[in-house]
């Protein structure tokens, strides 16, 4: 499983040990660099002791054997070495440490006035060597001109040195990378605690109490905006859920009863079978109605929640509400109501599903609802749809209650055919559509309005 | 055995008298709080059957009520509200047993039945009187070991009187019993019955059990 911490601390470690690597290198290519310098500048030196202590005698090259042991050129210095040669190439002297043999030559020694190279010693050692070309100062003649000089020492301390120095810089770097790494895990580790927290109180939260949520204060700042969110987002996930647990359990207990009514006629008929008469049949065939009708509602809520566009085409504003009037007309009749309506010409750009849903759960509910004999009130424009009755029975704290799912004033189910998703399917639809729906109470008159602000008529 | 149904759908309201009418009880109905408080006062009932979302009164006001005022009569909660916590209610408030929506009538016998018999101190669903053998988890009848076949009427006279053996029951106590407020029974039905179930419960030369106490009633008891 991939982690953080783990990732962090070997991708820190990893940049870290490139530039200790690199800085290491450069440390001891410096110090290479100076100590080389200084060498050779020491081997500069003496070619330059020996120059100045050189002469000629008698028609011979000579060099001072004092300043030559000064020099460091003494038969007891066996690391350092020179011998000077004719243009010719011929030796015409050499150090005491050389005995009898000869430096070897370096290639460009001829072709170049001065300069150094790195050459085998004759006792077997890697040495570097500088030469440089002159002419002795009391040479008048001009004998010994073309004269060159070869200076070697002995490179093994220097390479030592070196070697020490590069073990120093590895084991050094090599113990910061290692410490580094342990430190960067530790603190990496203590870094991301918060993020351990954060995660495991994630965890722990309880899927049946959302809302208890994070702790906010406890997190650092850069982690307080994720908590306050993830907060945000719980809580309307909670207010979701149970709503979602609300209406299935509402839906359930209104399916309950219909199904019992259904049950008990299917096992009395079942049972006793003299019992079944065709009244019994027509009474089953009503609870399916009612059962469809339930169903259909349940539908329409479900299309009016969902998030995808409303289906429009031009709708009759008068076909709709007559439509609806006509399937109400034996209980209008019978309930002695007279329904005042003023429809406007033309049609509405709307979901005529949802359209029909918003008239005809208006118009029933005023059908029901309304005192007997009294008169209903019906207004249809393009922007406005509206439905006043009288509503006796209702008190103003009902109207906060009127858009609830399965809410009616009476909790009994002697109201046939009314689940009490009417006025909760007219405002979802209604919201759905990119209106409103509001309700207010006008003394005992009930006024129920679904406006369209923003849609335009066809 | 008289019940109260006390329930606001009218037809699972018809169709459960009619239905439990056929196992043999006598059944009031009330469609809602207020009736059904109006029939308690009026009626001894063996068991009463009760919704809760009712018009009026609520179905646990009313339990709320007779239970306050010592009325014991086993109650029956039939309603579709479901969740754990109303069925604690219902049982909290002094019902004897719950049952949601939908139900099988089958069932709603069985539960009406025990309830009673709990009521009634009476732990086993049997009873046996001289060789009269009734069980009423059952609802069969044997008499020397041959089964008997009852009507649910003549089975609910007989459990009537079986429940308490030796004891004398008055005409108007058996029709109360036997009868709903929906029945009208002619003035000689409770004496029909007792002649029809005495032929019944002795079909060779059993002797009888059901007794005329002159002027009294009728007794159901083994004599020497």
């Amino acid at each position: 499983m991939k982690s953080i911490r783990r990732q962090m601390a070997l991708s820190i470690g990893a940049a870290a040990a490139i530039l200790l690597i690199g800085g290491g290198a450069g440390l001891h290519l410096t110090l290479s660099k100076t100590l080389t310098g200084q060498f050779d500048k020491s081997l500069v030196t003496k070619a330059q002791a020996l120059l100045i202590a050189s002469e000629i005698d008698d028609g011979e090259f000579e060099i001072d054997l004092d300043v030559q042991a000064f020099a460091g050129f003494g038969s007891s210095s066996p690391g350092d070495y020179f011998e000077v040669y004719s243009e010719a190439g011929l030796a015409l002297s050499r150090s005491p440490s050389l005995g009898t043999a000869d430096l070897p030559l370096p290639e460009n020694l001829i072709s170049e006035l001065s300069g150094f190279a790195d050459l085998v010693l004759p006792d077997g050692v890697t040495g570097r060597a500088y030469w440089e070309t002159f002419t002795p100062s009391d040479d008048l003649e001009g004998h010994f001109r073309g004269t060159r000089i070869l200076v070697a020492s002995d490179t093994s301390q220097l390479r030592k040195t070196l070697r020490t120095v590069a073990f120093v810089i590895l084991s050094f770097g090599g113990g910061a990378i290692l410490a580094s790494l342990a430190v960067l895990y530790l603190v990496i580790g203590l870094a991301l605690k918060p993020v351990g927290r954060l995660s495991a109180d994630v965890q722990r939260i309880d899927v049946h109490r959302l809302s208890t949520g994070l702790v906010v204060d406890g997190f650092p700042v850069e982690l307080q905006g994720v908590a306050a969110k993830l907060n945000e987002l719980l809580a309307r996930l909670e207010v979701s859920f149970a709503r979602e647990r609300r209406f299935t359990s509402d839906a359930a207990h209104e399916l309950r009863t219909p199904l019992a009514e259904l049950r008990a006629m299917t096992e009395l008929g079942a049972t006793w079978p003299d019992e079944f008469t065709a009244e019994h049949g027509r009474e089953m065939l009503e609870v399916l109605a009612e059962l469809e009708s339930l169903l259909e509602t349940l539908s329409l809520l479900a299309k009016a929640d969902s998030e995808v566009s409303p289906h429009l085409e031009p709708v009759d504003l008068g076909a709709g509400v007559r439509e609806s009037l006509e399937r109400l007309d034996v209980d209008l009749k019978r309930r002695r109501l007279t329904v005042d309506s003023e429809i406007s010409a033309g049609s509405v750009l709307t979901d005529p599903v949802l359209w029909r849903a918003i008239v005809a759960n208006l118009l029933g509910n005023a059908v029901t609802y309304a005192a007997e004999g009294s008169t209903l009130r019906v207004c249809a424009s393009p922007h406005l749809f509206s439905v006043e009755n009288d509503a006796p029975d209702l008190d103003p704290p009902d109207l906060d209650r009127l858009f609830e799912r399965f809410w009616r004033k009476s909790s009994s189910r002697t109201e046939k055919g009314h689940s009490g998703l009417g006025l909760s399917v007219v405002r979802a639809a209604a919201t759905f559509l990119g209106g409103e729906c509001s309700a207010s109470l006008r003394g005992s008159r009930l006024l129920v309005e679904v406006r369209w602000g923003g849609m335009p008529p066809s | 055995m008289r019940l109260l149904l006390v329930e606001d759908s009218q037809r699972l309201r018809v169709t459960l008298v009619r239905a439990l009418a056929r196992l043999g009880y006598a059944v009031d109905e009330a469609c809602g709080g207020d009736e059904a408080m109006a029939s308690v006062g009026v009626h001894p009932y063996d068991a009463i059957i009760l919704d809760l979302m009712l018009p009026g009164k609520s179905g646990l006001e009313l339990l709320e009520t007779w239970r306050r005022r010592g009325d014991l009569t086993p109650v029956i909660i039939l309603t579709a509200l479901a969740s754990v916590a109303d069925r604690v209610r219902g049982l909290a408030l002094g019902a004897d047993d719950y049952l949601v929506k939908p139900f099988a009538i089958e069932e709603l016998a069985a539960r009406l039945e025990a309830v009673i018999r709990r009521h009634r101190g009476q732990a086993d669903s049997r009873i046996q009187v001289a060789d009269l053998e009734i069980d009423l988890a059952a609802r069969t009848v044997r008499r020397c070991g041959t089964s008997l076949s009852l009507t649910a009427r003549e089975f609910s006279l007989l459990e009537c009187l079986a429940r308490h053996p030796g004891r004398v029951f008055s005409r108007e106590q058996i029709e109360a019993r036997l009868y709903g407020e929906a029945d009208s029974p002619l003035s000689n039905a409770v004496d029909a019955a007792i002649y029809a179930l005495r032929r019944k419960l002795s079909p060779g030369d059993e002797p009888v059990l059901i007794h005329t106490r002159r002027g009294l009633g009728y007794v159901l008891e083994e004599r020497p």
